[in-house]
């Protein structure tokens, strides 16, 4: 039973606990409830001579098998000894079996976990199959094998519970360590020579704490199961002294008589039980919060409600959408949770794709675009939200659809590939069968046409032998094919629109180029629109027709490629174009732009751009407007770059 | 796959028989012994001699050890030494009890633990939470105390269902459910915590990755994604799970057969260690751990199946 | 042209329906195949006990006690003794003691009589019984073999000779210490009696339909000498150990008679079962170390009274055993030879402080004393401690959970007072296993030649002179405050309404299966 606590942990993967996991937990309600209650019979047990009513072993025969009265609030048994009384002192033989078990699979888990992850190699081996052998041990078994030996002496058969259990606990700090290894400032302490008992003491066990903490509290339950179990068969501690399981073997005796009895008893021991299990999922669940939350990162500030400064396109009246565009987007503004409430993360968004056209929309990490493409398909993170604006599609405002409606677009209208395609495709399904799915559901093919029909796609997309490709799985592909089998898939239903968010990121340099000629000849071929989201402007300038720039959640610019590269007319954009690598002089300074991106949340009024821009001026702080200093080339800033620098079209100045 | 079972193999055999010397030199160490209990009140000194020597006690461990030994690898267990049958048949007899108990027991937990697990990733929200703290009482509540309740309340009190024993399927298949329903209710319920809970957060671990946004961006039904994809991504922690519920189970029935009077190995356990038949709970001690290896190996295939990389741990 | 929202219905969930629809199919699956648990019974005639544990032999040599009902069933006994305490003839006609001095024994046996493979009953079957009996048996019936030599008079009569003088040889041939004659031909292959009967009795083991330590199927012996009181088609016997359990059983008809116990008897009357009981087992404390070896206190006869004194026997017995119990302050059962109707003691604990000045522990001292969980013996101890706490004397009590344990620590002499739960026998048994040097349950070998001159007397004396002799016996323990029982806990049986005749007295507390029969309607 000690082992099923494995099941109810994280896996043992990394995970990246922070020290104060403890006290992160016990900001959930359950969790303090849980703790108090613990708190409670640890003290109770304790203080049991000061806080039970009677002798737990004096007997009152005039009032045997009472139910609850005033004088026994928790009713009498059968010689009329006080129930209540017998479940703080049973509180102390079963509590105190508990902590026995516990100590012995803490000290023998965690130091053989210790061992097997830091020191590896052999020790690892031998630790490995010890914990296998026990693991595999009859623990019920073994138990009463024990207790035959010793008699009834319930140190010895706790320890032997903490012995079985020592292997779970083992495993997960093994894994832990295994992955805390691995970092760098533990090779560094091991590279200043500091000796590997002492690293391990100070720096990577505080780091597995979390793990162990969580294993810790359910092995506690089980332990706990263990010791009544035993109490109920009637080993372990023998009567009179009053234990846990010992009362509900009392009470199964006089069921006929005095039902009551099996309440307190039972209850007592699952209500402990419980605790220890809330208590184990609120440090996991706390553990597993800090690794889910990912790219977003934390902020430390408390949520500042953020539509501020922000403006729609245009001051007054909004821009209505464009009826000519595919796709056109209006003041889409998109939310992300923060742990305390949400951030805005994507301010008033615009855009129009027009039929048969490739898009960019280029910039920086953190900025928002990826946000905006799944936003387009609905498809935001859990917790987020999109609060305004409208995404309209040939007609229909997607913002609006329920998930029954999208099952119309998703695939068959807009598509959308993703960077790391390796992580796009399910690792436990051919690719082939994953084709097929897509293509049974988007044709009305069945049979072997659906085959026929996912050979012909993967054909497509070039790559060499498509049935070999069809047998194999995920992990068997390099990482341009996988990304060609992703196109594949997303071209299943033949969509009108394809949203490409960094397609080419995870890939060399070679298959780069290999994929983007085969995106632009697919969208020839198909007729269809491609969005190009990337932060590699030598990416949008190869396909895009367009592009739009955008920062800290904004767009700031947009107009055709060509005219970008050459009259960048932002202040961002110029700074971005001037600290391109290729535009560099030699022998000088690589130019950037100073300061560094807001995060969401903490975006200045106003102007994004405003702290870290050469043109910034007082009116900066107010809501920009859009406006569009040439045909086709919109931007948002009140001041203009080129006028600025006096036509000049170079790159903006270096700021210190 | 072969170098998988070839592993599980070299592990078992040093278990089998670590547990099986480990068992009986603990049986030896012990302060009441076989003889004594068959005599009992009719204790006398010479009785007592004659009698261990009658069933071979006074030999050296290690004597002894080797003969159980050289006769169990041939199938022999013994006869056990309070009635003089045979350990093996009598084995063979309670088996069959304690397999359907555990089986139906952990289908049972693997199905329901399996619908509640991803109706909860699912819904989420108050139903999840509310899934989560009654799956976690489930693995709260003791199997004894829940199966003595279950008794009280379904055979004794509502007269539905039989309070005690065991019909084998072959007599007669419709009084084998019944009779196992009440068992089996009060078994099944820590399982199922554990299995909801697994597949709860496999599932939404599942349902996170990036292969989901992909597949749902391109088309692919939600009743698709979830049941063939996140399901089978999430499975193998799910499999780990049903086979540790299996395991964990054997401990269970020594309790819950006690309580519904059911003839299977776990009241033949508790039965030979009070009688200190030492031939029986050796036979006991290795079935349970054949029991658990058979168990290992059918997960480990089934990571096989399920996993292409075949991950090893 | 503004771009429309668009609506679409939600279907529901398929796997919701796919849910419910398994979960009706279950349920109806369990309905439909509900059948009444007592159809099967309805067309034989069977009758279903349910017993807490079935003996780990089925021979009769080798088994006593809890035994009995597994045997009476397909053995007869040489003498048979009723429900109501007298005893009859069986396999033996007539009986009785050649002259004085109750050393020398004559049987004579029933003709006619056939074992199950056919041999018949014989004296020298007799005699090859005791000769088995001499190598195998244990208890009182084992014992008294290995001190007989038998004799066979002529093919029906056989005659034993004791070294030692025996006044209850009828009561050992019953089946309450010698269970049955097994049958001359399977005596030849004893090794096969472990798990079939080789018996003259009413019924036969049915071994294929009898799973070891679960059930027990009987089936009538063709072979039979009295046919017509075989009242079964079938008699079969279910273990089941749980009180609870086997009451629950009795209640839905899965069992028709079970052996009870007070924790259940206020169910099972409401449930409208039959009950049975007497008084059967004496509970309380052995004062065994009455030279004083490991608690000095115990040596003085007024420290035993003093405790004698100290308990309130009628409180206890309520309180445990409520209106089924019987105090009682001596070992013997109301009805059998040796109890006397003379109270000694009283409920008087100023008089047991009194006691205890005088013989110098004022205030008081510590008793370490060992108990065991079987039959609930450590429940009446626990009770009797808090009642000696009020003088001022401290139970200190260890409780071994393993009865072989109990023995073993009992027998070692590392404590000076035992809880002991006893089913009465005759008082010259009761004396040799209580009272004698020697006895199992007298560690201390306490000697007291008054006492050993009172039991030789009664053992060699005429029936007219014995009941005196015994009363005495057992007068004396008490005065002598030996022991300090408390309580004679009652041996209970259950029966549903269609079992008839099921009796027990204090003569016979344990009911013979083969008394009963179907009630009628």
């Amino acid at each position: 039973m000690t082992t099923l606590t494995d099941a109810l942990s994280a896996p043992a993967a990394a995970t990246d606990a922070r020290t104060r996991v403890w006290l992160r937990a016990m900001r959930r309600p359950l969790a303090v409830i849980s703790a108090g209650y613990l708190a409670l019979m640890i003290l109770a047990a304790i203080a049991a001579p000061l806080v039970a009513p009677y002798d737990p072993i004096a007997t009152d025969l005039n009032h045997v098998l009472s139910g609850p009265t005033a004088l026994h609030p928790l009713g009498t048994d059968m010689l009329g000894r006080d129930v209540l009384s017998r479940v703080i002192y049973g509180g102390r033989i079963t509590l105190t079996g508990v902590a026995e078990a516990v100590l012995t699979a803490l000290f023998l888990g965690v130091s053989a976990g210790l061992l097997a992850g830091f020191i590896g190699g052999w020790a690892d081996r031998v630790i490995s199959w010890v914990t296998d052998i026990v693991m595999a041990i009859p623990v019920i078994v073994t138990l009463l094998v024990v207790l035959a030996v010793v008699g009834s002496n319930e140190t010895a058969a706790m320890i032997a519970v903490g012995i079985l259990g020592f292997p779970s606990l083992a495993r997960v700090v093994r894994g832990a360590t295994l992955a805390v290894r691995q970092e760098l400032y533990i090779t560094a302490a091991r590279a200043f020579g500091l000796p590997n008992r002492s690293i391990m003491v100070r720096h990577v066990l505080p780091r597995v704490s979390g793990p162990i903490i969580v294993q810790t509290s359910l092995f506690a339950g089980g332990a706990l199961l263990a010791e009544t179990g035993l109490g109920y068969l009637g080993l372990g501690v023998q009567a009179p002294t009053p234990t846990w399981g010992g009362l509900v073997a009392d009470a199964s005796t006089v069921i006929d008589q005095q039902p009551w009895l099996l309440v307190p008893s039972g209850l007592v021991i699952g209500l402990t039980v419980l605790a220890f299990g809330l208590l184990g999922d609120a440090s996991r669940d706390t553990t597993a919060e800090q690794r889910a939350r990912g790219p977003v990162r934390h902020s430390s500030k408390r949520l500042v409600h953020r539509t501020s400064g922000s403006a729609p396109d245009t001051i007054g009246a909004p821009r209505p959408p464009d009826p000519s565009a595919q796709l056109s987007v209006r003041d889409l503004t998109i939310a992300l949770p923060n742990g305390a409430g949400l951030t805005t993360a994507v301010d008033h968004l615009s855009l129009d794709i027009f039929p048969g056209e490739t898009v960019g929309l280029l910039g920086e990490s953190g900025c928002g675009k990826s946000l905006t493409g799944r936003g387009i398909l609905g498809l935001l993170p859990p917790g987020s939200q999109a609060r305004s604006g409208r995404v309209c599609f040939d007609g229909t405002d997607l913002a609006a659809l329920n998930r029954t409606a999208w099952r119309r677009f998703r695939g068959s209208r807009i598509a959308l590939i993703s960077q790391d395609p390796m992580n796009c495709l399910d690792p436990t399904f051919t690719v082939g069968r994953q084709l097929d799915e897509l293509v049974r559901r988007h044709t009305g093919l069945s049979g072997r046409a659906v085959r026929a029909r996912t050979l012909e796609l993967l054909a497509d997309v070039k790559l060499p032998d498509p049935e070999q490709v069809a047998q194999r799985h995920p992990h068997q592909l390099s990482g341009g094919m996988a990304q060609r089998v992703l196109i594949a898939s997303a071209l299943a239903g033949t969509p009108e629109l394809l949203i490409a968010d960094e397609p080419t990121t995870a890939l060399d340099v070679t298959v780069q180029a290999e994929i983007l000629r085969l995106l632009r000849d697919l969208q020839r071929t198909n007729g269809m629109s491609l969005l190009l989201i990337s932060h590699d402007w030598g990416v949008v300038a190869e396909v895009c027709d367009r592009a739009y720039v955008m920062y800290a959640g904004q767009i700031v610019e947009s107009a055709t490629v060509t005219e970008l590269f050459a009259t960048p007319r932002h202040p961002y954009t110029a700074g971005l174009l001037g600290a391109l690598p290729r535009r560099g002089q030699p022998r000088q300074p690589l130019a950037t732009i100073g300061g560094a991106v807001p995060e969401p949340g903490s975006w200045p009024a106003g102007c994004h751009f405003r702290p870290r821009c050469p043109l910034a001026s007082p009116e900066c702080v107010e809501a920009i407007p859009v406006v569009e200093p040439a045909p086709g080339h919109h931007m948002r800033c009140i001041h203009d770059l080129t006028r600025a620098q006096g036509g000049s079209d170079d790159h903006a100045e270096i700021r210190a | 796959m072969r170098a998988l079972i070839l592993r599980r193999l070299l592990i078992s055999i040093p278990l089998v028989v670590v547990v099986s010397w480990l068992t009986f030199l603990l049986q030896q160490l012990a302060p009441g012994d076989t003889a004594r209990a068959i005599l009992g009140e009719h204790y006398t000194p010479e009785a007592y001699a004659q009698l261990r020597h009658q069933l071979g006690l006074d030999q050296p461990l290690l004597v002894q050890y080797g003969h159980w030994l050289a006769h169990a690898v041939r199938g022999d267990l013994g006869v056990s030494s309070i009635t003089g049958l045979d350990v093996g048949a009598e084995i063979g007899t309670r088996l069959g009890v304690t397999l359907s108990l555990i089986i139906a027991t952990t289908v049972v937990a693997a199905v329901l633990g399996i619908a509640l697990g991803t109706l909860s990733a699912v819904r989420g929200g108050a139903v999840g939470r509310a899934v989560d703290v009654l799956s976690l009482a489930g693995f709260a509540l003791p199997s004894f105390w829940l199966a003595l309740v279950l008794v009280t309340l379904f055979a004794v009190v509502l007269r539905l269902l039989p309070a005690t024993g065991y019909t084998p399927f072959a007599e007669s298949p419709g009084d084998w459910l019944r009779g196992l329903i009440l068992p089996v209710a009060a078994l099944a319920v820590h399982g199922l915590a554990a299995v909801a809970k697994q597949t709860r957060n496999g599932l939404l671990d599942a349902l996170g990755r990036d292969f989901v946004l992909s597949l749902r961006a391109n088309g692919a039904s939600e009743l698709s994604i979830l049941l063939r994809h996140a399901l089978r991504n999430a499975a193998i922690p799910v499999v780990t799970v049903i086979g540790l519920v299996f395991v964990s189970l054997l401990n269970g029935t020594v309790l819950v057969e006690a309580v519904f009077a059911m003839p299977g190995l776990g009241g033949l356990a508790v039965q030979s260690t009070t009688q200190h038949d030492l031939p029986a709970i050796q036979a006991v001690a290795i079935t349970f751990t054949l029991i658990v290896v058979a168990v290992n190996l059918l997960v480990d295939l089934a990571y096989g199946w399920l996993n292409p990389k075949v991950r090893v741990r | 042209m503004v771009c429309r929202p668009v609506f679409a219905q939600r279907s529901r969930s398929n796997k919701a329906r796919l849910v419910v629809l398994l979960a009706v199919a279950a349920l109806l699956s369990v309905a439909c195949s509900a059948k009444s648990a007592q159809d099967s019974a309805a067309s034989t005639r069977t009758l279903t006990i349910g017993l807490p544990a079935a003996p780990p032999s089925l021979d009769p040599a080798k088994t006593t006690g809890n035994g009995q009902p597994f045997m009476n069933l397909a053995y007869d006994p040489l003498i048979y003794r009723a429900p109501d305490g007298q005893l009859k003839p069986r396999l033996a006609e007539s009986w009785g003691y050649v002259g004085t001095g109750n050393t020398v024994f004559e049987l004579h046996l029933r003709s006619g009589v056939h074992f199950t493979d056919g041999s018949a009953l014989t004296a020298d079957v007799v005699k090859a019984n005791f000769d088995y009996l001499r190598k195998v048996g244990v208890g009182t019936a084992g014992k008294v073999a290995r001190d007989a030599t038998v004799q066979v008079i002529d093919p029906l009569t056989v005659r034993l000779t004791l070294t030692t003088a025996n006044p209850d040889l009828p009561t050992i041939f019953s089946q309450d210490t010698m269970p049955g004659v097994i049958s001359g031909d399977a005596l030849a292959n004893p090794d096969q009696l472990a798990s079939q009967t080789r018996g003259s009795g009413p019924y036969v083991l049915d071994t294929a339909t009898t799973v070891a330590n679960d059930h027990y199927t009987y089936t009538p012996n063709p072979q039979f000498w009295d046919k017509p009181s075989i009242h079964y088609d079938k008699v079969i016997i279910k273990v089941i150990p749980n009180p609870n359990t086997a009451l629950a059983a009795a209640k839905t008809g899965q069992v028709d008679v079970i052996a009870g116990s007070y924790t259940t008897v206020n169910a099972a009357k409401s449930a409208g079962l039959t009950i049975a009981y007497t008084p059967f087992t004496f509970m309380g404390l052995v004062l065994a170390d009455r030279s004083g070896t490991v608690v000095p206190a115990l040596r003085d006869v007024r420290v035993r009274q003093a405790l004698n004194y100290a308990v309130d026997r009628q409180k206890i017995t309520r309180g445990l055993f409520g209106d089924y119990g019987t105090p009682t302050e001596q070992i013997q059962l109301p009805g059998r030879s040796g109890y006397s109707d003379r109270a000694v003691y009283s409920y008087d604990p100023d008089k047991a402080r009194h006691l205890l000045a005088e013989a110098g522990y004022a205030n008081g001292f510590t008793l370490p004393a060992l108990t065991t969980s079987t039959a609930n013996s450590n429940l009446v101890v626990q009770a009797i401690a808090d009642d000696l706490k009020q003088i001022g004397v401290t139970l200190d009590v260890t409780n071994d959970a393993d009865t072989a344990k109990y023995q073993q620590d009992m027998r070692s002499k590392k404590w000076g007072a035992f809880g002991i739960a006893f089913g009465s026998l005759t008082t010259h048994l009761m004396a040799q296993v209580l009272l004698l040097p020697g006895g199992f349950y007298n560690p201390f070998d306490s000697n007291d030649p008054e006492l050993t001159a009172l039991y030789q007397r009664a053992a060699a004396a005429a029936p007219e002179q014995r009941a005196q002799l015994d009363q005495q016996v057992i007068s004396h323990v008490v005065e002598q405050g030996w022991f300090l029982t408390v309580t004679f806990s009652p041996s209970f049986y259950y029966a549903r309404s269609s079992v008839g005749n099921l009796t027990v007295s204090p003569g016979e507390p344990v009911a013979n299966p083969i008394e009963w029969h179907p009630a009628q309607p």
